[in-house]
């Protein structure tokens, strides 16, 4: 499993400094998360991951291959008139056997008299769990997750949470970026805090407490305010 | 990219419009003979001509309700983060895109030939004492296969103001256009061959405007059509440089669009 190296990533949009010498390593087998109020740069990090945003200086290692990587964006658009059942065969159809997109749609909860009826019939819930879908069935070593809790409710959340924890006991690499604090500490084995486009802390989670909670929370207002 | 291709074509093929799309023949195939008892003489003709203009507002339906909307909404909706995040390149994913909506457009365009010709013999059963000869099979599929050709060039514009626009406003004001100034300008050049109006224009200008022209597609299918409906033969090399000529477009307008979205921010 390889790592993902960012060395000295630097990213303007028209003058407007959006991220500014990132360098991070992530280590493959942990969850890792980006933490940073709106506007901090985590998107625009996770796309240059991607290579669907060019940087302007610094680069992003090069050992890791597209394969190798599933993304979820942040309220994924899945196309109306498919299928939750064709949306994963199509990811499968490059990495996976058919079985495989039976398998993944079982793991990720989707009801199976939803999974032939046409995506524009599904909830925002189920719409995310066929994304995920989508992810899984690739095998890939890395999740990237761009607020992946972003516009669902509490329940949609928990269960959301739980499939995340479930891929990181299985080893699965986990990057997730999102201003939520206590879905990082729940799911995260470090969280890295974004703030202004450059990188401003890493703290490892130890115990997944309240206190650690709070800890990050005030750390995220203060650099958001600039007062640390 | 097969997988691609196919994956754009259930796409296409599962939305309610193309559905309708597919239909519309029929009903139009109805009207035009409808359209066509309403005249004395040259049903045939008549009948031809309206099948080819029934065909030029199904591609440009085609093109302005679902090529334009389909790719504006891959932009607007990031579906293009969920497709170049699986191992798809983005040369895949524009061909790929462009390639099943070809098949879904000559899904459409098949359905209207196989359509009016049916609706040809027809005409032929009913009116038979008034048939005009020229009025044949062969003629309407090549009229409407080369009204197509020239959609097909306005649909790798579309693809070429993808590539580069960032919303559905540009992708759609810039195709409507491009697909605009393609019916105005041959009216103006030919004007301009006009010895008292070339005598106005000033010779930069004039090359200007033609250079122009030279950039658009040559949207010359409904004088091809035209002439296929009064019974005119078209010599095989005017159909073969037509076809090339298209051909040659589409191909130059993809390879152009692969190397702007290769190089742009998603």
């Amino acid at each position: 499993m390889s790592s993902i190296t960012i060395t000295k990533l630097r990213k303007s949009y028209s003058n407007h400094l959006v991220l500014d010498d990132i360098s991070i390593c992530l280590e493959p087998g942990k969850a890792i998360g980006i933490l940073g109020e709106n506007g901090a740069g985590k998107s625009t990090l996770i796309k240059c991951i991607l290579k669907l945003v060019r940087p302007d200086e610094g680069e992003v290692s090069k050992s890791i291959s597209q394969s190798e990587i599933a993304y979820l964006p942040e309220q994924s658009y899945l196309p109306e008139t498919v299928s939750g059942m064709n949306m994963v065969r199509f990811a499968a159809s490059y990495t996976a056997t058919q079985d495989e997109a039976h398998a993944a749609l079982t793991r990720v909860g989707l009801r199976k008299t939803a999974w032939n009826k046409p995506i524009r019939s599904y909830s925002k819930g189920m719409r995310q769990r066929t994304a995920i879908a989508m992810m899984l069935v690739r095998h890939p070593d890395w999740l990237i997750l761009d607020e992946p809790m972003s516009g669902l409710d509490a329940i949609g959340r928990r269960q959301m949470l739980d499939l995340f924890l479930n891929e990181r006991k299985n080893g699965r690499s986990i990057l997730m970026s999102s201003h939520h604090v206590a879905d990082m500490v729940r799911l995260c084995d470090e969280v890295t805090i974004l703030s202004g486009g450059r990188v401003r802390e890493s703290v490892a989670i130890q115990d997944r407490s309240v206190d650690e909670i709070n800890y990050l929370e005030q750390k995220l207002a203060d650099y958001a305010e600039g007062t640390e | 990219m097969k997988q691609l291709i196919f994956f754009t074509l259930q796409e296409v093929i599962n939305a309610r419009l193309f559905r309708l799309m597919l239909l519309a023949p029929m009903v139009l195939s109805l009207l035009a003979l409808t359209f066509t008892g309403l005249f004395m003489l040259d049903l045939g003709k008549v009948f031809v001509d309206s099948m080819f203009t029934t065909a030029h507002i199904l591609c440009f339906a085609f093109l302005m309700f679902m090529t334009v909307p389909f790719l504006a909404r891959d932009i607007e909706a990031r579906f293009t983060y969920v497709l170049l995040t699986l191992p798809i390149n983005r040369n895949q994913y524009l061909i790929g895109r462009f390639l099943g909506l070809t098949m879904a457009f000559l899904l459409l365009i098949s359905a209207l030939a196989v359509v009016s010709v049916l609706s040809l013999e027809l005409t032929q059963f009913i009116w038979d004492d008034l048939y005009m000869a020229s009025a044949n099979a062969g003629n309407i599929i090549l009229g409407i296969a080369l009204i197509s050709c020239q959609y097909l060039s306005l649909m790798a514009v579309a693809l070429f103001v993808f590539s580069w626009a960032t919303g559905p406003a540009e992708v759609l004001s810039f195709t409507f256009l491009i697909w605009l100034l393609s019916w105005i300008f041959p009216p103006v050049l030919t004007a301009m061959q006009d010895a008292d109006v070339a005598e106005t224009v000033p010779p930069l200008l004039q090359a200007f405007l033609e250079g122009c022209y030279q950039l658009l597609p040559h949207l010359t299918g409904g004088d091809i059509a035209n002439r296929l409906a009064h019974g005119a033969s078209l010599s095989g090399s005017d159909i073969s440089l037509y076809i090339a000529e298209h051909t040659a477009y589409t191909v130059i307008l993809l390879i152009l669009s692969t190397l702007l979205f290769r190089r742009r921010n998603l």
